[in-house]
C-alpha cells in the first residue's frame, strides 16, 4: 500500500538515500533544516525491504506517516530474520553463487549497533561491511 | 531414539545433549561389529559427493555403510568436481537425492550443506563446509573424551593452532557448549585467533574460555590437548611463523609436566606438529580417536538412514 512519509536525517547522508527513494516513490520534497534534511516522499510503497533498508543503513533516521495531513511517528520494521532483502559480502557464502538457489537469509543478532548473522556461512555482517550496494538483491529463484 | 530418523547433520549444534548421547550409546554398541558388521542397512545406499578432497572422512563413512550392510556410490575425486562444476550444485544435490537413501557432502562453499539439506528430501551429512563446521569430526572427538574420561561435563581442554581457519576447532567449540563447566583454553597466534562469530556463541552459552599464546601455561592444568595444525601460508608474515612455531608443535618434553591421564587429540592427517615419539607416550590418543570414527559413523547413519 502507498503512503505519504516525511523522514528526517543528517543532511550530509541524503545523497544515497533520494537516489534510492526517488525510483520508490510518486513525488519527493527535500526542505533543509538546520543540520537535517526533510524528506517529503509520496506514494511510497514501505514493504519489508525498504523498511529493514532504512532500519540498517539509517539507524538515526526519523520516519513519519502522514495521514490526514499529520505527521505520526513510524518505527522502519526488522524483523528478526532477513530474507531476500540483503546480500552476503562473503563471496565464498553459498548465496553468493549466482547459480545456486540460496536466497540471502540473515539473522539480527543486534540492531543498535547492527550485527547480522548469515545462516548459510555463519559470518557476521557488522555496520561496517553493510552498504547500500548489498541491497541489491537479485532475486533467484525461490525454493 | 527414533527421533534422528530423516534428520540432517550440517552442525553439530543441530543436535541436543540428548540426541548426541543417544548416538553415543549406539556407537558403544557399534563397537563390537566395527569388523563383523552387521545387516541392519541392507539395501540402503550412501551417496558420497566430495568436491574437496578427504580421504579420512570419506573412508570412514564408506566404511561405516558397508559394515551396516549397505552401499556406497558417488565421487571422491576432486577431478571429478572439476568436470560437474559445469552443474549447480543444487542439480547435483537432486541427482544424488533419486539415487540414494543418504547423502554426504564435502564442499570449499560455505552453506553448500545447508542448501543442499534444504533440497534433498534425504538426510544430508555434512562432512565439512567452509572454516566452520564439521560435526561428524566432532561427534568422533566428543565420543573419544566420553570414551577416556567417561564424560564431557567438567573437562579442562586446550585447542592448539590455527583456530581462525580449522573446521575441526571451530566445530569443537560449537560442541562443547552441550556440556557443563567446560574449562577451555583456545591457543593461537593473536592472528589465528578463533573467530568472533564462534566467539559470541561460547559466551552466549556461558562456556569459560581463555585465549592465550602458549600452550606451556596450561599443560599442568588440562585434560585433553587438542592439536591441529599451524600452517606457514595462513600467516600474513612469514618469520612470525619461524618464531612462533615452536610453540605449536608439541614436544615430549613439554609433555612430562602434563597430568597423567592427560590425552592428545588430534583430528589426523598431523605433519610436524606431533612427532613420532608422542605417539609412543601413555597421552596420545589420535590414533584411537581416528578409529572410533568408525563406531561413531556406524551410529549415525544408523539412526538416521530410513
Ligand atoms: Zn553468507
Amino acid at each position: 500500500m502507498k503512503n505519504n512519509f516525511f523522514l528526517k536525517v543528517e543532511f550530509s547522508r541524503i545523497a544515497e538515500l533520494i537516489d534510492f527513494l526517488v525510483q520508490h516513490c510518486e513525488e519527493l520534497r527535500i526542505t533543509r533544516e538546520g543540520e537535517n534534511a526533510g524528506i517529503e516522499a509520496r506514494g511510497l510503497e514501505m514493504d519489508a525491504a525498504l523498511s529493514a533498508r532504512l532500519a540498517i543503513l539509517y539507524p538515526e533516521i526519523e520516519v513519519n506517516i502522514i495521514e490526514d495531513g499529520k505527521r505520526e511517528r513510524f518505527e522502519p520494521d526488522l524483523p528478526v530474520t532477513l530474507r531476500g532483502i540483503l546480500n552476503c559480502p562473503n563471496p565464498n557464502c553459498v548465496t553468493s553463487q549466482p547459480r545456486e538457489p540460496a536466497l540471502p537469509e540473515f539473522v539480527v543478532v543486534s540492531r543498535r549497533p547492527i550485527l547480522l548473522l548469515c545462516t548459510y556461512c555463519g559470518r557476521y555482517l557488522n555496520q561496517n561491511r553493510i552498504t547500500a550496494e548489498l541491497f541489491k538483491v537479485n532475486k533467484k529463484v525461490p525454493l | 531414539m527414533t527421533g534422528l530418523k530423516g534428520r540432517d547433520f550440517i552442525a553439530i549444534t543441530d543436535f541436543t545433549r540428548t540426541e548426541l548421547e543417544s548416538i553415543f550409546e549406539v556407537a558403544d554398541s557399534m563397537r563390537k561389529y566395527v569388523k563383523q558388521g552387521l545387516q541392519t542397512l541392507q539395501g540402503r545406499i550412501l551417496v558420497t559427493l566430495f568436491f574437496e578432497p578427504s580421504t579420512r572422512t570419506r573412508l570412514s563413512f564408506e566404511t561405516a555403510m558397508l559394515r551396516l550392510g549397505g552401499g556406497v556410490t558417488g565421487f571422491a575425486d576432486p577431478s571429478y568436481s572439476r568436470v560437474v562444476t559445469g552443474e549447480s550444485l543444487a542439480d547435483t544435490i537432486r541427482m544424488a537425492d533419486s539415487y540414494g537413501n543418504v547423502i554426504l557432502l564435502r564442499h570449499k562453499i560455505e552453506g553448500s550443506a545447508r542448501l543442499a539439506a534444504e533440497i534433498a528430501s534425504i538426510p544430508v551429512i555434512n562432512a565439512g563446509d567452509g572454516t566452520q563446521h564439521h560435526p561428524t569430526q566432532t561427534l568422533t572427538d566428543l565420543y573419544t573424551i566420553r570414551n577416556e574420561f567417561g564424560r564431557i561435563d567438567d573437562i579442562k581442554i586446550a585447542i592448539l593452532g590455527d583456530l581462525k581457519h580449522t573446521r575441526s576447532a571451530s566445530s569443537l567449540c560449537l560442541g562443547l557448549t552441550h556440556y557443563k563447566n567446560i574449562q577451555l583454553y583456545l591457543v593461537s597466534p593473536s592472528e589465528l585467533r578463533a573467530k568472533d562469530e564462534v566467539k559470541d556463541y561460547l559466551k552466549g552459552k556461558k562456556i569459560k574460555f581463555i585465549e592465550i599464546d602458549n600452550v606451556e601455561d596450561v599443560i599442568p592444568e588440562v585434560d585433553v590437548l587438542y592439536v591441529t595444525r599451524l600452517q606457514k601460508e595462513r600467516m600474513t608474515d612469514p618469520s612470525e611463523y619461524e618464531r612462533v612455531k615452536g610453540s605449536y608443535f608439541i614436544s615430549k618434553r613439554m609433555l612430562d609436566r602434563a597430568k597423567k591421564g592427560m590425552i592428545v587429540m588430534h583430528h589426523l592427517p598431523r605433519i610436524d606438529e606431533i612427532p613420532l615419539k608422542i605417539d609412543y607416550t601413555a597421552h596420545a590418543r589420535y590414533f584411537q580417536q581416528a578409529a572410533l570414527g568408525l563406531p561413531v559413523r556406524m551410529a549415525l547413519l544408523s539412526l538416521i538412514v530410513e
